[in-house]
This record gives C-alpha cells, sequence and structure tokens, in this order.
C-alpha cells in the first residue's frame, strides 16, 4: 500500500542534481547513427510488399555495410528485440501445428545487405491469425517470447545491423501486417524546410540541395517545416483513425499525432523534438524551431546537414534532409 | 527561621606547595565566595552532609581542579509537632544521590582566592577545602485543612493562607513539583524566621499566617538553578504569585533515548522525542532518524524509504499508535506527515517482533502520538525555509485536553522561483505539502484514559510540459497531475484498574487518495476506505507470568484504477529502462474489493528464574483478498547474567502478502500466495555505566515464497496471459548491528551505530543468487550532541555507508547498442542484476542550535547545514541517449536551512 503512494517522478525534480553537460544530445550526429528507417507501407494488407530503406549517417565519408532480417515474434526490449525462433524453428513449429510439413512455408527471415530491403507480406493472413488465436485461446507460449499486441494487426519487425569503419549499431523498426480488414496507415509527408532571419533572409525560405543555402556561423535561424495542411489549417497527413483505449472506455476517432525530430551536424537547435497533438499543441508549435549555427571553433567543416525525421503514431515515418553552407 | 542554608569552612591544611620547593610563606585567602547549592532532594528528606575537597589553585588564585577526598551525610533528628521523636528517612542513603558532591565540586571549581606565596612568590599550591551543608530550621507547620506537602496547623486555631504560589518552568511554563521554597526575613531582634513549603503535582506551594511586610523568597529544584526574589505580603490580602525557574540547560536530552521500559524483545529502539529533533542532517524530523539506528539501510536521498535488515520498502511497517498509515513522507522525502510537536516517541524493531505486530517481513515502525498533560496552554510556532508549522495545546478542566497542529510547506514558491518562465515545463499547481493533527485526551477517573486522534496530510503538484514530445514520441499529452492525501481518525481507550490488569481498545476509521495522471495516457486513482481495531489486555497473573492477548482487524475497501506500464519488481531496475515504450500499458480497475485482514494473538511473559524472561507468541492471520490463513510462533529470551550484561536471542516466523498489484490479474497473479520470513537474532548488552550502553545483535533473515516476476505465461479465462509473477523468490540477510550509545552525561549525548550485513534474493526460476537492490553492505553512522552553557547546541551526524549495487548495461566494444527508430531511443543491453555497486556514500551533517528563556516562551534559532563538506555522492547515473557514456547522479550539495522557533 505504502509502496505506491510516492511519487518517484518528482523525487527528481527536487532530489538529484544529474549532470548532463556533456552528453551529445540525441539529436546531434557526432557519430554512426541509424536516425530511422522506413517502409514505404508501414501497414500491409495480405500479399502486399514494402520498400523499406535507412536513413544512415556514417562518421566522415566512411562506407556503410547493411544486413537487414525480420521477425515475427521476439523476446522484447530487454533482450535487445533479438528474434525469438530462428526460422528453422519456427518452420519447424508450423510443420507441428499444421501436421503437414512444407504445406506453410516461413520465408527466410534474410532481406539482404543492400542499401534498402523489401519485405513482402507472403505469409497467409491466417498465420498471424492463428498466433493470436493460440494467445487468445490459451495456446503454450514459450515465457521468452513477448507476446504481440493482437488487434487485428500484427507487429513485424524489420532489423538492420549497419557497420562502418569497423564500428556496428542495430536499429529495429515494426511495419503491421493485417489479418483483418482495416484502413491502412501511410506515411506522413514534409514537402519544404524554410528558413527566416531578419538579418539575411527575411522571408521564409526554402532550403535547396542545389544550391546551397548560406547560413552565418554562430547566429540564430527559425526553422519552419512546411506540411500539407487541410483548409483548417491542420496537417492533413494526420490521419484520423479509430482508437481502442486500453481503459475499454469504448473506441473513439482520434488524430495521429506527429512528432518531429530535428537532427543536425553542428549547432545547437532549440527542441531535439517537436511534436503535433491534437487538440493540445497545434502544428505551428511543432513544426517550427530555432537553429543555432555552429561556430568554427565548435565544426570546422564548411557545410553542415540537417535531418527533420517526421513519425506518426502508427509506425509511419519519413524524412526530410537539406544541406547547409556555412559562411564565417 | 535559619541563618545560612549552608556553611562553609576553609581548613587551613595546606596539603602541598605544587612544583615548588620553596616554604608557603602566604596561604591562599577565599576572595570570591561561592555558596554551594543546596540539593533540593536532601533538602526535602532533612540531610545534611560534609564534602572535603582537594582543590588546585594555580599561582593566580583561580581553582584549577576541584576533586572529592571525602563526604558522609546524615539523616536529621527532629522532633515533630506531635512530640514524637523521630529520624526522617533518606529515600536515598547514597551522597552521590543526593548531588552534594556535585554540589560541592561545582561552587568549589568557582571559588577564587588571594594566591599562595612563597618568599614573595606567588605559587600554584593544593589545599583540603570542606563545605558542609547544613539544614536551615524546619518551618512551622501549616494548618490541617490545607493537603499536600504543608504541615499541619496547631490545633487551637485555623491558619489562614496569605500567600500562594504557583511553581513553573521558566520558557515552558510546565508545572515544576517538588520545589523547595523558603519564605524567610530578619525579625526585628535580629533572628532569621522562615517557613518551607514544597510544590506539590500541580506546581502549588502555600503558606500560612505571614507576617505583613517584605519576605525573601528562595526556590530550589534539582536540575533548576535557584530563584531569588522578595514579595511584600499585605494584611487582609492573599498574595498570589508565579514563579518561573530555569532549567539548569535546556538540553533535548531530558529522556534517555533507550526508554527503560522492561524490555521484551531483542531489539527494540525508543527514541524520545524531545532528544531527536535536534539531530544535525534530519532537518528536525524524528522519523528520520530511524535511519540512523543498526539495522537500517540509508535511502537514496529524496526516496524517503525504509529499508531494515535487507527488506525492502513495503516489508517495514509504519504505524501510529499501532494504527496502519499509507505514507511516512511528503514528496520529496525530506518531511515526514506528522511533525515532532504530536509525537511522544517512536518505537523501531528491525525485527524479532512481538505479535502485536504482523503482515510485515521487515522491522516495525511505531510513532506513538503525544499524550496531552491539561496543565497550561502551549503551543509553537517553527519556521524554516523549508515549512512552518504551529501548534497549540489547551487545557480543558483538569482531566482534559486538546491540542491542533498544522504545517505547510513552501517548494511551491522554491519551485516558481527556480523554473524558468520560457522553460519546458510549467506549474499549473505548484507543489505544495500540508498536515494536521488534532489530539485529545480525557481521563475521567485515573483507570480510565480516553484519547482522539485525527490526522492528515495532503501532497499535490500539477505541471505542464509544454513540449510533450520531448518525453517521447509517443506523448500526447503534457499534463502531469500528481496528488496523494490521508487521514486517520484514532480513539483509544485505555483500562487500568489495577497493576494485574490493563486494556487497550483502539479504532480507527481513514481514508486514503491517490490521483495521479499523466494525460490520458497514464493513471493511478486509488480511494482506499478503511477501519482497523486493535483491543490488547495484559493480566499478570504473578510475578512470574503475564498473558497477553488481542485483536489486529483491519478491513480495508477499495477503488482503484490503474493505466500504467508494468511496474518494474525489485531487482528489475535496469531492464525497466529498456522498456521505452509508454503505449505498452496495461489497464485494471476494481470497485469496492474488500480486504479483510484480522489477527487474534496471544503472549506470555515468563520469568523462570530471576534474570531471564521469556516471551513466547502466537499469532494467527487471516487474509481475505488471497484466502489464506497463516499462523506465526514467535519467542523471545532475555537473560541477566550480570547486572551488566545481558544476552538475548529470538525467533520467529511472520507472513505477508505482496506488494497490492502482486494479486491483481492484470499486474499481477490472482494466485499468488502469502510470503514468508524466519527471524532468528542472537545478542548481548553490556552497561558498564548508567550513560554508557553497547548492544550488539548477529540477525539472520530467511526468505521464501518471495512474490517474484515471471516471464512465464498461464491460461485464464481460456486465454494465454502473462503469469506476471508467482511466489518462486527466495532470500537470506545475515549480518551484525552494533550500537554503542552514550546518554547525555557531562553534556554529551551521542551514539555510534554499525551494521554488516550481506542480503541477497534468488528470483523465480534461478538458481543463483545475486544482491539485493538495497544491500549495503557496511553502515557507519556516528551521532552526537554537546549542549554548552547559554543553552547553544552543537551536533554532527557522520554517515558512512556502502553504494547499492546496481545493474550495468553494457555498451561499445563488447555489444553492439539497439535503437528502435520508432520511438526514438537506444535501448540499452542489461548485463547481470546487481553485479555492479554505487561508490561509497559518506556526508557530515552539523547543526547549531542557541535557545533563549525568557518566562513565559523559548526562543530557539538553528542553523542546520547539510552535507557540510559538500562530498559529492553519487546515487545513481544518467546515461547519454546510447549508453556509452555515464555521468554520476549526485546527492544534494551541501545546502542550509535556517529556521526559528518559539514555544510557549
Amino acid at each position: 500500500m505504502r509502496s505506491v503512494l510516492r511519487f518517484g517522478p518528482i523525487v527528481g525534480l527536487l532530489g538529484l542534481a544529474a549532470c548532463t553537460g556533456d552528453f551529445t544530445p540525441y539529436n546531434e550526429i557526432d557519430r554512426l547513427r541509424v536516425l530511422a528507417i522506413s517502409a514505404d507501407k508501414p501497414w500491409l494488407a495480405e500479399g502486399d510488399s514494402t520498400r523499406i530503406e535507412a536513413l544512415v549517417v556514417p562518421v566522415g565519408d566512411n562506407t556503410v555495410t547493411y544486413n537487414w532480417s525480420w521477425c515475427p515474434l521476439t523476446q522484447g526490449s530487454s533482450k535487445g528485440y533479438e528474434c525469438a525462433f530462428t526460422r528453422d524453428e519456427l518452420q519447424q513449429q508450423v510443420d507441428e501445428a499444421t501436421m503437414m510439413p512444407g504445406l506453410l512455408r516461413v520465408p527466410p527471415f534474410e532481406l539482404g545487405t543492400s542499401s534498402t530491403a523489401v519485405y513482402a507480406y507472403n505469409l497467409p493472413a491466417a498465420f498471424f491469425s492463428s498466433v493470436c488465436s493460440a494467445i487468445s485461446m490459451g495456446g503454450e507460449i514459450p515465457d521468452f517470447v513477448e507476446l504481440p499486441a493482437c488487434d487485428g494487426t500484427f507487429p513485424i519487425t524489420i532489423r538492420l545491423t549497419v557497420t562502418s569503419n569497423g564500428e556496428s549499431l542495430t536499429a529495429v523498426k515494426e511495419i503491421y501486417v493485417l489479418y483483418e480488414d482495416l484502413p491502412l496507415n501511410t506515411n506522413p509527408t514534409i514537402n519544404d524546410l524554410k528558413v527566416k532571419r531578419a538579418e539575411d533572409y527575411p522571408e521564409p525560405t526554402s532550403v535547396t540541395e542545389s544550391p546551397l543555402l548560406k547560413l552565418k556561423r554562430g547566429v540564430d535561424y527559425d526553422l519552419e517545416v512546411v506540411v500539407p495542411l487541410d483548409a483548417d489549417g491542420n496537417p492533413s497527413q494526420a490521419e484520423p483513425y479509430l482508437y481502442t483505449p486500453p481503459d475499454g472506455s469504448g473506441e473513439k476517432t482520434i488524430k495521429e499525432t506527429l512528432v518531429f525530430t530535428w537532427f543536425i551536424e553542428g549547432g545547437e537547435m532549440d527542441r531535439a523534438r517537436t511534436g503535433y497533438i491534437d487538440p493540445d499543441v497545434p502544428i505551428d508549435e511543432a513544426r517550427r524551431n530555432i537553429w543555432t549555427t555552429p561556430k568554427k571553433v565548435d565544426y570546422e567543416r564548411t557545410t553542415a546537414r540537417m535531418f527533420v525525421v517526421i513519425q506518426d503514431n502508427r509506425k509511419g515515418t519519413t524524412w526530410f534532409a537539406r544541406t547547409f553552407e556555412l559562411e564565417d | 527561621m535559619r541563618s545560612l542554608p549552608l556553611l562553609l569552612l576553609l581548613l587551613p591544611t595546606l596539603a602541598s606547595a605544587q612544583g615548588e620547593e620553596k616554604p608557603i610563606t602566604k596561604l591562599p585567602k577565599v576572595k570570591k565566595n561561592v555558596e554551594a547549592i543546596y540539593p533540593a532532594p536532601a533538602l526535602r528528606d532533612r540531610v545534611e552532609a560534609t564534602v572535603v575537597l582537594e582543590l588546585d589553585i594555580d599561582a593566580d588564585g583561580y581553582v584549577s581542579a576541584a576533586d572529592v577526598v571525602s563526604s558522609s551525610t546524615t539523616a536529621e533528628t527532629v522532633t515533630s509537632s506531635t512530640g514524637v521523636v523521630s529520624v526522617l528517612p533518606s529515600r536515598s542513603s547514597t551522597i552521590a544521590n543526593y548531588g552534594f558532591d556535585q554540589a560541592a565540586t561545582v561552587a568549589g571549581s568557582r571559588l577564587e582566592f588571594e594566591p599562595a606565596e612563597a618568599e614573595g612568590e606567588k605559587v600554584p599550591v593544593r589545599i583540603q577545602y570542606t563545605f558542609r551543608f547544613k539544614l536551615p530550621p524546619l518551618p512551622p507547620p501549616p494548618p490541617p485543612t490545607i493537603a499536600g506537602t504543608d504541615a499541619p496547623p496547631p490545633p487551637d486555631r485555623p491558619k489562614v493562607m496569605n500567600f500562594t504560589g504557583v511553581m513553573r518552568a521558566r520558557g515552558t511554563r510546565s508545572l515544576v513539583p517538588g520545589v523547595v521554597v523558603t519564605i524567610f526575613r530578619e525579625s526585628e531582634d535580629g533572628q532569621t524566621e522562615g517557613y518551607e513549603a514544597v510544590s506539590g503535582d500541580d506546581g502549588v506551594f502555600n503558606f500560612y499566617d505571614l507576617e505583613p511586610g517584605e519576605w525573601k523568597i528562595l526556590a530550589e529544584a534539582d536540575g533548576y538553578f535557584p530563584f531569588r526574589t522578595t514579595e511584600e505580603v499585605t494584611a487582609g490580602q492573599v498574595t498570589e504569585v508565579v514563579y518561573f525557574i530555569e532549567k539548569g540547560t535546556y538540553n533535548p536530552y531530558d529522556v534517555l533515548v533507550e526508554a527503560e521500559r522492561v524490555k521484551k524483545e531483542v531489539n527494540r529502539r525508543t527514541l524520545e522525542i524531545k532528544e531527536i529533533t535536534k539531530i544535525a542532517g534530519t532537518l528536525g524530523d524524528p522519523i528520520q532518524v530511524v535511519e540512523n539506528l543498526p539495522g537500517v539501510a540509508r535511502s537514496q536521498q529524496g526516496s524517503g524509504q525504509i529499508i531494515v535488515r535487507g527488506s525492502g520498502p513495503n516489508d517495514t511497517g509504519v504505524f501510529i499508535n499501532g494504527v496502519d498509515i499509507p505514507l511516512i513522507y511528503h514528496f520529496g522525502g525530506l518531511r515526514s506527515v506528522i511533525p515532532a510537536d504530536v509525537i511522544e516517541s517512536i518505537d523501531f524493531f528491525p525485527g524479532n517482533y512481538s505479535v502485536y505486530y504482523g503482515r510485515k517481513t521487515g522491522g516495525i515502525f511505531d510513532a506513538k502520538i503525544k499524550r496531552l498533560k491539561p496543565d497550561a496552554v502551549h503551543g509553537s510556532l517553527d519556521v524554516s525555509l523549508l515549512d512552518t508549522s504551529l501548534y497549540l495545546e489547551v487545557p480543558i478542566g483538569e482531566n482534559a485536553a486538546i491540542a491542533i497542529a498544522g504545517r505547510r510547506s513552501y517548494i511551491d514558491l522554491v519551485l516558481k522561483a527556480v523554473l524558468p518562465e520560457d522553460g519546458n515545463v510549467s506549474l499549473t499547481s505548484a507543489p505544495v505539502y500540508y498536515d494536521f493533527q488534532i489530539l485529545a485526551n480525557w481521563r475521567p477517573a485515573p483507570s480510565h484514559d480516553l484519547q482522539l486522534t485525527v490526522l492528515g496530510s495532503d501532497d499535490i503538484i500539477e505541471l505542464l510540459f509544454e513540449n510533450p514530445a520531448s518525453f517521447s514520441t509517443q506523448s500526447r499529452s503534457g499534463n502531469l497531475n500528481a496528488g496523494t492525501n490521508f487521514f486517520r481518525a484514532i480513539a483509544e481507550y485505555r483500562y487500568t484498574p489495577s497493576s494485574e490488569f490493563n486494556n487497550q481498545l483502539s479504532f480507527s476509521a481513514g481514508q486514503d487518495n491517490i490521483n495521479f495522471t499523466f494525460g490520458d495516457q497514464f493513471r493511478f486513482l486509488l480511494q482506499n476506505n478503511q477501519l482497523q481495531l486493535r483491543e490488547r489486555a495484559e493480566w499478570k497473573f504473578a510475578d512470574a507470568f503475564t498473558l497477553a492477548g488481542g485483536i489486529d482487524g483491519l478491513m480495508r475497501i477499495a477503488d482503484v484504477e490503474v493505466l500504467l506500464p508494468r511496474p518494474p519488481s525489485e531487482g528489475q531496475g535496469g531492464q525497466n529502462v529498456g522498456n521505452p515504450d509508454i503505449d505498452d500499458v496495461l489497464f485494471t480497475k476494481v470497485e469496492g474489493q474488500r480486504n479483510f485482514l484480522v489477527a487474534p494473538y496471544v503472549e506470555a511473559t515468563i520469568v523462570p528464574f530471576e534474570g531471564l524472561t521469556l516471551v513466547p507468541g502466537l499469532r494467527l492471520d487471516y487474509w481475505e483478498l488471497l484466502d489464506e490463513v497463516s499462523l506465526d510462533p514467535r519467542l523471545v529470551a532475555r537473560y541477566q547474567l550480570l547486572p551488566e550484561w545481558t544476552v538475548k536471542g529470538g525467533i520467529g516466523l511472520v507472513h505477508q502478502d505482496g506488494e497490492p498489484q502482486s494479486a491483481d490479474p492484470i499486474f499481477g497473479n490472482p494466485d499468488i500466495g502469502l510470503q514468508r520470513a524466519i527471524h532468528y537474532s542472537v545478542g548481548a548488552e553490556w552497561t558498564p555505566e548508567p550513560y554508557l550502553k553497547f548492544d550488539m545483535v548477529l540477525f539472520y533473515k530467511a526468505l521464501d515464497n518471495l512474490v517474484s516476476p515471471t516471464n512465464a505465461t498461464v491460461v485464464r479465462d481460456g486465454k494465454t496471459v502473462p503469469l506476471n509473477v508467482d511466489n518462486g523468490g527466495r532470500g537470506t540477510v545475515y549480518g551484525m548491528e552494533l550500537f554503542l550509545e552514550h546518554k547525555f552525561n557531562n553534556n554529551l549525548r551521542g551514539w555510534l551505530t554499525y551494521t554488516l550485513s550481506r542480503a541477497s534474493r534468488i528470483d523465480s526460476g534461478e538458481t543463483e543468487p545475486r544482491l539485493f537492490d538495497f544491500d549495503q553492505t557496511h553502515i557507519l553512522a556516528v551521532v552526537a550532541s554537546y549542549v554548552f552553557p547559554e543553552n547553544w547546541e552543537f551536533g554532527i551526524r557522520w554517515r558512512i555507508v556502502s553504494g547499492n549495487p546496481t545493474t550495468p548495461f553494457l555498451t561499445r566494444p563488447d555489444v553492439s547498442p539497439v535503437v528502435n527508430t520508432d520511438l526514438g531511443t537506444y535501448v540499452p543491453i542489461v548485463g547481470a542484476v546487481n553485479s555492479d555497486r554505487l561508490p561509497l556514500f559518506h556526508q557530515l551533517d552539523v547543526r547549531v542550535d542557541k535557545t533563549w528563556i525568557f518566562d513565559a516562551w523559548k526562543f530557539a534559532a538553528y542553523l542546520s547545514l547539510v552535507n557540510a563538506y559538500n562530498r559529492t555522492n553519487v546515487e545513481g547515473f544518467t546515461f547519454e541517449f546510447d549508453y556509452t557514456r555515464r555521468n554520476p547522479q549526485q546527492g544534494l550539495p551541501i545546502y542550509p536551512i535556517l529556521g526559528v522557533r518559539g514555544d510557549f
């Protein structure tokens, strides 16, 4: 009884002083990073395929090698999302379950070593629905398997291991395969990125890749991401969807949230991440930011890249990359 | 009636001339005389004494040392008013008990002399000096109509009381009984006329038939400075006075740390509030002192947890007068929910406790509410940088009193000042805590005692995070609301018709409320209504056999609604960090869930022969929610080998249910059972001096059926669901506790405590033990206070404690980090649970108090310096986004707490 009456979060406010001054912020790129993984179809109906690509930033001009795989059941975050079974183990269980070996072929988990990969939903939807049925019907599930949420969608984990200059990094992303007839989700989009500063860009100016936009070092620039808006000024790609609250309070239609993560190679971003949350945080609050461009003493290169990753809360992801020329 | 309270003789026997070969040519001569104070008990018991001192007088004439050479007492032979010759009894026959030696030594050391000389040169000498304590004549007897200590009047005519007074303590205005009041004057014929009276329990003293005119008053009592004044008695009028006499020192340690109650436990620490409110580093909060006792681990700063002998915070029971309360501390853990003003004492049992307590496998912590004495209006106001508290106590008639108290924090003001206006977070409702207490006592007859206590606490905070996305890609709101409050109303009735029987009945009702929401994503709503009944009767059938029995009944009816991620269990701290999916929440809702807990118990105290005390007990618990019954047999033995030596030991079984969520079908396991612990302890106590005590205990605790997390699944209602937890956990705790206590003596008080222990657990499905989350191998604390003259007090607390175990995160180059791109966060790969440890903790806290005493009130100022040498203690780590680097999460740096307090 007593332990639940405590206020853990407040302890942090009052009691402890954490020193984070010398940490690199999450949105600053100074090492091998996988900033995002995107599937052109984040939700797949039976028979669909999706092209998967990753936003990988190596250190300098080092080359990157890719290793893609997929997994239907993982061991969860505490085990680094390792696959719960090998493909052969899963095939064996499928064969035992169907009592007809070879009737259902589990595709290889490997998806190749190119910079992009394709995942094809070519297992029958019945396979996933039967896994969910097994859970809901009291089937034996090994204790190392993280139970998937079965709500007409089934999460497939896409796993990418990149290696560059002897260093490797693993990234995961979920895509949903549908085993019930549900409307598909699509990725959000970004139309443009604009810069504004009274002294050199008094009006919002689009950032182009050619020619590169020139920015002064060590000064603040207002940034503005341009996203499609509807007649009410809300982002049209924040799709409404039927949401079933976990508290059983009944289905309701809500809009997707849109989260912008502002990655930079140098300088400081006022907010690493911003979000559109209907109706609490308007899109104008989410799509704007302030970038303090890097000083030469901190960042010697004459160009700096910026990546704005936009995600909805239903696995939709896209990004917008631009390079700036820095002037002394 | 008496001429001088004592005679002072300087014996011309020169013991020696120190360090000087030359012959003494001039003896030392008293330049400044100092009267020794006649000890009040000796006055009362009519005892005289002679004390011979040996004084070392330096070359300047000052006394550098005063030692007692010999002393003797004689009880006075008097002729009473009835003409019968009797010898007044001496209550305590030794001179030391009356304080003659001390009085003579104090006075002797303050004497000043014209220095001795040897051939015209001033030299140090050693002399013998005698104080002779001689009683004044007895006053004339008072009239027979007056009760109390006044002597009876002569039978021929009634005496008229024309002088009455009340003795009160200066500063506190408490009534002071036993004060010897002497009223005297020089009569016209040069004779001294005087009378004596002694104040009764109500502080009142009376004189009769005093002649008009000016009278001198001398009031003396043990532990108080002599009080002298002059009064005018007017014919035909009654002179009424109130005298405020000042204590020798207003040190807080009038009461000893270990109450002198008969001990029946292996370990019971009773902290008297008066002695602990000024301990450095505790901010005057008595509850925090518990952390400095043997067997108690240091909790993380601000957590407000109590960890006893390797048991979790939830395994130690917290009670007020035996009544269960839901929380001890306000948020932040800086203040307990009960101020010191309303607490009389705190009983703390680290293990092997009586069957009066149960349902907890760790320790027991029971705060006793102050029992009001209806003598006068009292109150206090305490203003510090943290909060302000107010206390007011009012007598109602002669047998009843009522008190109210309240407190409010300033954390809201501090945070408002600290948080930038354009920051990411704003305060919708600033964090603030309140608490209140209402106390009432009524004693309609000596054998009947009723006490009513109502207390409550309220904490609230509401925050608005302007940019919710900064938390997580999944945040859908920035509104954080957190509030908790509770109240308890406790009615107690104590019936003590004789020394052979007593009965205590208490009934309490209360409610606990929690309201925590973070947008619509997280929710924890609880309303718990609670009734508790405690009944205990004790019969003393013979000196060697006492039987006690009772019932401990508790009924909870709760409405709970929870929408949260699965909370980590003990030993899962590191793994919890690895699950950043805040949409992975569970929901449960329970309405009107009843949990009836009842436990009859019986306990005997057997003394088979002198020195040995056996306390066997048996407790039967019924657990409605778990549908279980448990039987806890316990035994404690104490044997006094020698007057200074006691050996002791105990063994006992205790049962406990899991945390509230452990029996929930969503968060826990509805088939979960009781946890169990067997406490073993043996030890010894040595008291070489009345003020010095050594206590050592070896303990072992075997834990099994512990609620432990499991990844197993179970088929429930035809569906495969996570089992969440089972009773597969085990554990052991063993160690040694050492407690060295210096009770208040020579203005010094303090203790040293050292605990050496090892606490480990074996999780469900595992075979190898791991360290318990709060395992602290070494815990050393030194607490000391010294009372200086003029009511200055200086205290320190120094602690050195092993760091808590931690679970390391594996990073490059050992493992490749994993980034979850959907959540925009890296997932740490955890190493072996609790295989690492935080650095050693040590910290010094100091406190200075100064008290000014006025007739009717006291004023005190205090400065507490926490972490005085600004040690950077590590309470945990923060990590870079990919866990490749970490920085220490530091405890609070040096900070002062300044406060003032007035008591009347």
